[in-house]
């Protein structure tokens, strides 16, 4: 993709239709990659796990866009986008190279941006503090069985053993056998990330839908920024002193 | 039907005779590495050339392995990036596994639209400076996030407004942006080293693994997110290429393509989904090969193959394939322990019928 690529089809929406939604989505720079006309042919839905299951069209959502159709995307915004899988079949299979995967990306952050998504993110907070204050993702602590019931008999097992079994298969692998965080990433490195979403405006977004997490945040960092900032400003006089040699 | 991994090399699946559409993200970045616009951090020590699409060819590092670790493997499926490990240090392969990275965050970003594209590039770029400053190739366990380095890359390289607000924010940390010369998922390594491997082999276990019949699934953010970086070309090779070195059987199904049902947050919050897509890719493996095992690259569906037979009772179906990873067949033909070395223990589909019919005993 070159820097100053120009879309003729969007361009020439951007300037006619569409409303507030429309105009939002097609600020994220992504778009003008992800829609280069559409043949209806349907490729997509016939590749999209979604649309086997769901009332969800990956064909509709590229539609709507290119029409300006603020009708439909308004329901696509206030549901139907919290059906995609993101698994990019229908980017990987359209002829015409559409990403109705990333057109559904750049919709969930506006969905969280305008407060559209507390119904599609609740049971979905812990994930969001582990993110923002262990720097990972996941924690053998979260896989407990009552919340995976159906993932059968062996959870259980797992579950009561897991501690020994990880002590075991990490012998001589220091910060690999935790069970409240996916590895010990460090103080530092947790507050670099706190840092991240802080400056990138994403911490202020995770206020729209928990706004108790972002407090939670900032006590943290606070409590550790004196320490912390004393190591980052001695990076950075590491870095300049580099680039001046 | 089973398959020569060679078959799928055609030239076809490489996209040759289309170089009207070939995008060379490597020229792109050699040239903003000449303005002065980004740094690459260059390939450190011996590699192997791969082709990908349009036969460019994809340089993977031998040697001196960052490891950048998947947050879902290792909670859920401890035994693969310990397999990883297991894997180098039988090869004499030099690893650094770092307790100053984070996670990629694109789980995260996938699933619940938490988070925007400066805070998952800035994300990227720290883990990819780390490994920078500590002299190492970064390396890959994860497929998402290996899905999301590549673009992240791409949008980098694409985007001077990205990669000033990344600049910006990473300049705050006293870091710089440097983009590795190529982005590396563990399994492509594992294939470029399929022959050291196989040399290093233990030939007891090799006599287990020969002829045993495996299907192979492929995340789809390995190479339908960005389809255009993988080894093999447009249709992945690198898990059947290093399974089949090793004497498995390659076998074709007809649901190879489609998606495992995890969706990053159907798995959490929408697992009848996860369970619906999962028993059409099942009911395909069962009644058109009927494998030993279902050998796979990625967390997520890894994960979701696991986790998901055994409730498929519930609509009549019983379904029993052990789900291991290319680096746990990797460590099991070195002679690892499966279960103290490649962590089997952790899946929760029963994998002792299969060791079994290798002969490897784990108790
Ligand atoms: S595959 Fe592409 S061209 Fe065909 S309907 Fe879907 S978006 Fe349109
Ligand atoms: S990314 Fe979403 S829209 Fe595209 S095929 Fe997958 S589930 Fe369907």
């Amino acid at each position: 993709m070159s820097e100053e690529t120009k879309n003729p089809i969007t361009e020439k929406i951007e300037n006619t239709k569409g409303g507030h939604f429309y105009k939002e989505i097609m600020k994220d720079f992504r778009i003008k990659e992800s829609l280069h006309g559409c043949l209806n042919c349907g490729t997509c839905v016939a590749n999209c796990p979604a649309a086997a299951f769901y009332d969800y069209s990956p064909r509709e959502v590229c539609q709507m866009m290119i029409e300006g159709d603020e009708e439909t995307i308004e329901e696509y915004m206030k549901g139907k986008i919290w059906n995609c899988a993101q698994c990019y079949s229908c980017k990987y299979r359209c002829p015409k190279e559409n990403s109705a995967a990333d057109i559904v990306m750049a919709m969930r952050e506006i969905a969280v941006r305008e407060g559209l998504a507390a119904e599609a993110l609740a049971g979905y907070t812990r994930i969001a503090k582990l993110v923002l204050t262990r720097g990972n993702q996941l924690a053998p602590d979260m896989l407990s069985p009552d919340a995976f019931p159906d993932w059968g008999p062996r959870m259980i097992e797992l579950s009561s053993k897991k501690m020994e079994m990880r002590e075991e298969l990490f012998e001589g692998f220091p910060g690999m056998n935790v069970v409240d965080r996916a590895w010990a990433a460090e103080d530092y490195t947790i507050y670099e990330m706190q840092k991240i979403w802080e400056e990138s405006g994403a911490l202020e977004k995770v206020g729209t839908v928990f706004p108790f997490l972002v407090d939670i945040v900032q006590e943290d960092m606070e409590d550790k920024a004196e320490e912390m900032d004393a190591k980052i400003e001695e990076k950075k006089a590491k870095l300049e002193a580099s680039k001046k040699k | 039907m089973s398959y020569e991994i060679n078959d799928v090399k055609t030239e076809i699946n490489h996209g040759k005779g289309m170089n009207y559409h070939v995008h060379d993200i490597r020229a792109e970045m050699k040239k903003l590495e000449e303005e002065g616009e980004i740094k690459i951090a260059h390939l450190i020590g011996p590699y192997r050339e791969e082709e990908v699409m349009y036969g460019i060819k994809k340089r993977v590092p031998l040697d001196m392995h960052y490891q950048h670790k998947s947050c879902g493997q290792c909670a859920n499926l401890p035994g693969v990036p310990r397999s990883n490990f297991y894997y180098r240090d039988k090869l004499g392969i030099k690893y650094y596994n770092d307790m100053q990275q984070t996670s990629c965050t694109a789980w995260n970003y996938h699933a619940s639209g938490l988070g925007n594209l400066v805070q998952l590039a800035s994300v990227a770029a720290r883990n990819w400076h780390r490994a920078y400053e500590e002299g190492y190739n970064f390396t890959i366990h994860c497929v998402t996030s290996f899905g999301n380095y590549l673009e992240m890359r791409h949008l980098l390289v694409g985007n001077k407004e990205l990669r000033d607000s990344v600049k910006k924010v990473l300049a705050k940390l006293g870091r710089e942006l440097v983009i590795p010369e190529e982005i590396i998922h563990d399994s492509e390594i594992a294939y470029a080293l399929r022959d050291k491997i196989l040399a290093s082999a233990d030939p007891k276990r090799l006599e287990g693994i020969k002829g045993l019949r495996a299907v192979e699934h492929y995340g789809c953010h390995f190479f339908k997110q960005v389809s255009d970086d993988i080894i093999g070309g447009k249709r992945p090779i690198v898990v059947g290429g290093l399974a089949s070195t090793l004497g498995v059987q390659m076998e074709e199904y007809s649901k190879w393509f489609m998606c495992c049902g995890f969706g990053f947050r159907h798995i959490l919050v929408n697992r009848e989904f996860t369970r619906s897509a999962q028993n059409i890719k099942l009911k395909a493996i069962k009644q058109e090969v009927d494998p030993d095992m279902i050998l796979v690259n990625c967390t997520g569906c890894g994960t979701t193959f696991d986790k998901t037979q055994w409730i498929q009772k519930a609509v009549g179906e019983d379904y029993h394939y052990p789900v291991v990873f290319y680096s746990q067949l990797a460590a099991l033909a070195l002679g690892a322990h499966p279960f103290k070395e490649a962590g089997l223990n952790f899946h929760v589909t029963p994998v002792e019928p299969l060791l079994d019919k290798m002969g490897i005993a784990y108790n």
